[in-house]
């Protein structure tokens, strides 16, 4: 089932100066489901904040239509199982860090027991319960990442928002707020992240969007983005046999006496390489294919993108 | 009201603004006592006192009362008038309206908080300031509640006007010049109306007449709470309800625009 439904989103900034405006988001279509933790990554200007605003009505789509929980952004109650952590965030600087929470919880119609039980557990669970009476202005980056992360949770939302949610926290901070979004996740509550930082996506997320110039370039699974069809790792007992491999079936990256890495014209080509080795007796151990990080998928696919143009 | 009331109320303690109100309130009960020991000297050779000069100056002291809770009124129109821009910048915007609650709701919420909280802080100084009064001078009065109420519907009016003014321009200096551009106007009519009077009726004075009906009237509140206090009937209570009615109006732009504004 899909928590988050977008169709053709089109949105257009006008600058008044520029005739056009700047294109946001440039006909997005993506879906996320129950459960799932979605990556939403990008440069800077690719219209992935302009997205959280827009499933939230805080601003307002030109062109398609996107439903969250089943509800138009237009109607407040689509916004009832969502909590959200802002990127560039300035909550009210006037009050504690538990009076934010207090706040957060009122403004989602929860009863003064359920935000005192849920304020609570939250402080907990952020490391932030000996910093709950000091006012929000005398906190650290860090720290306001952190009851940014609690007020999003306050009321229990199924659809979790977080605009770089681990920007400026510390690597201790960060494995923290790993696990609590993988435990959040196990819970069967879904998660969009939208952040810079490649590798953490990559070490939570179970499906991947990228944008560039407000377009969904590539959408899939980390599992698809990061595997490399038709590069192989063949792990095999070659000595200094010299295996040449012909140009239809693809081409020698590297070798060594104990693998050898090929790209191939066509994945299934990879039988015709283990043939090869074969009729040359070489013992294979292993045939495994090649994998990039996201951080590498993210760049080719940027630049691809760039290049095409 | 979802909690914002008492956000407005944190708010204004934690920018001091309280002591604001406080100050001004002691420094007019200082006034208040020390007018109890004045004598006048008007000349001939004869002093008067505070309650004869009263009866030749129409109440002096409820006209420096009413005076004092419009400056509580200006104090409080200077201290909010950044409230609603300040909820409006990047960052705290996307806070506030990612909630589950519709615009309409959350600026009626903030409107409202900013006027329970800031009237009720103009009542209470209100209040201790008077029963000094009269613990100086005496004559309780139950028509004394005009003077209170009338001050907030003023501050409600000028509300209207700085948050339709924050709203639109995201600004707190804009929402303090809207605020006094409207006030200065009012003035300017309403002065021109008397000579108008004279000069018999044209175009200008057609327009003039527009204008004065149009915009809030809060000036003319204090004459309305004298009249009242000396139990006389209000010559016409129009100046009152075209300024609520004023108010209403511009509440209502104010929500159009926010609902229909990107942030």
């Amino acid at each position: 089932m899909n928590v988050i439904d977008v169709q053709e989103l089109t949105k257009i900034y006008n600058t008044g100066m520029r005739k056009g405006g700047v294109v946001a988001l440039d006909s997005v279509s993506l879906s996320v489901e129950q459960g799932e933790i979605f990556g939403l990554l990008g440069p800077n200007g690719a219209g992935k904040t302009t997205l959280f605003k827009v499933l939230l009505n805080i601003v307002r789509a030109n062109s398609g239509s996107c439903m969250v929980s089943g509800l138009p952004p237009s109607d407040p109650l689509s916004r009832q199982k969502v909590g959200y952590l802002p990127e560039n965030h300035r909550f009210p600087d006037y009050v504690t860090g538990l009076g934010l929470l207090d706040l957060t919880g009122r403004l989602c119609g929860l009863s003064s027991s359920a935000i005192d039980e849920r304020a609570s557990h939250l402080l907990d669970l952020m490391d932030m319960q000996k910093w709950s009476g000091v006012k929000i202005r005398k906190y650290s980056k860090g720290m306001l990442q952190r009851i940014g992360m609690a007020q999003a949770l306050i009321s229990d939302p199924e659809i979790l928002l977080l605009d770089e949610p681990t920007d400026g926290v510390d690597p201790v901070g960060k494995i923290e707020i790993k696990n609590v979004l993988k435990k959040i996740r196990d819970e069967g509550k879904s998660i969009v992240i939208n952040s810079h930082l490649l590798s953490e996506v990559e070490a939570v997320a179970d499906r991947v969007a990228i944008l560039q110039k407000g377009k969904v370039a590539r959408i899939g699974t980390v599992e698809e983005l990061t595997s490399r069809k038709s590069h192989y790792e063949i792990e095999a007992d070659i000595g200094h046999n010299l295996v040449d491999i012909p140009e239809h079936i693809g081409k020698r990256i590297s070798i060594s006496t104990k693998s050898m890495i090929v790209e191939l014209a066509d994945p299934e080509k990879v039988n015709d390489v283990i043939d090869l080795l074969r009729i040359k007796k070489v013992s294979i151990r292993a045939v495994k294919p090649m994998k990039i990080s996201l951080e590498q998928s993210f760049f080719e696919t940027i630049t691809a993108k760039e290049e095409s143009k | 009201m979802r909690g914002i009331t008492r956000d407005c109320l944190l708010e204004m303690l934690d920018r001091k603004l309280i002591y604001v109100f406080g100050i001004a309130t002691l420094l007019t009960i200082l006034v208040v006592l020390y007018s109890g020991t004045v004598e006048i000297n008007f000349g001939a050779g004869e002093n008067m006192e505070l309650n004869q000069l009263s009866d030749a100056m129409g109440n002096p002291i409820m006209r420096g009362f009413n005076f004092y809770l419009s400056i509580l009124v200006f104090l409080a129109v200077l201290g909010t008038a950044g409230l609603v821009p300040g909820m409006l910048i990047r960052g705290r915007a996307d806070y506030y309206l990612s909630k589950p609650i519709s615009r309409s709701s959350l600026l009626l919420n903030k409107l409202f908080g900013i006027w329970i909280v800031y009237g009720a802080t103009i009542f209470v100084c209100g209040v201790i300031t008077y029963l000094t009064i009269i613990a100086v001078h005496g004559g309780f009065d139950w028509a004394v509640l005009y003077f209170l109420v009338f001050p907030l519907i003023s501050l409600f009016i000028w509300l209207s006007i700085t948050v339709f003014a924050g709203v639109t321009f995201g600004s707190q200096p804009i929402s303090l010049m809207v605020a006094f551009s409207v006030w200065v106007l009012h003035m300017l009519v309403s002065g021109i109306r008397v000579f108008d009077e004279i000069l018999g009726s044209t175009i200008f004075s057609y327009v003039v007449n527009v204008v004065y009906y149009v915009l809030p009237k809060n000036a003319e509140f204090s004459g309305m709470s004298m009249q009242l206090l000396d139990g006389r009937s209000v010559q016409s209570w129009m100046p009152l309800w075209s300024s609520l009615l004023f108010a209403v109006v511009l509440v209502y732009f104010t929500l159009t625009v926010f609902k229909r504004r990107s942030y």
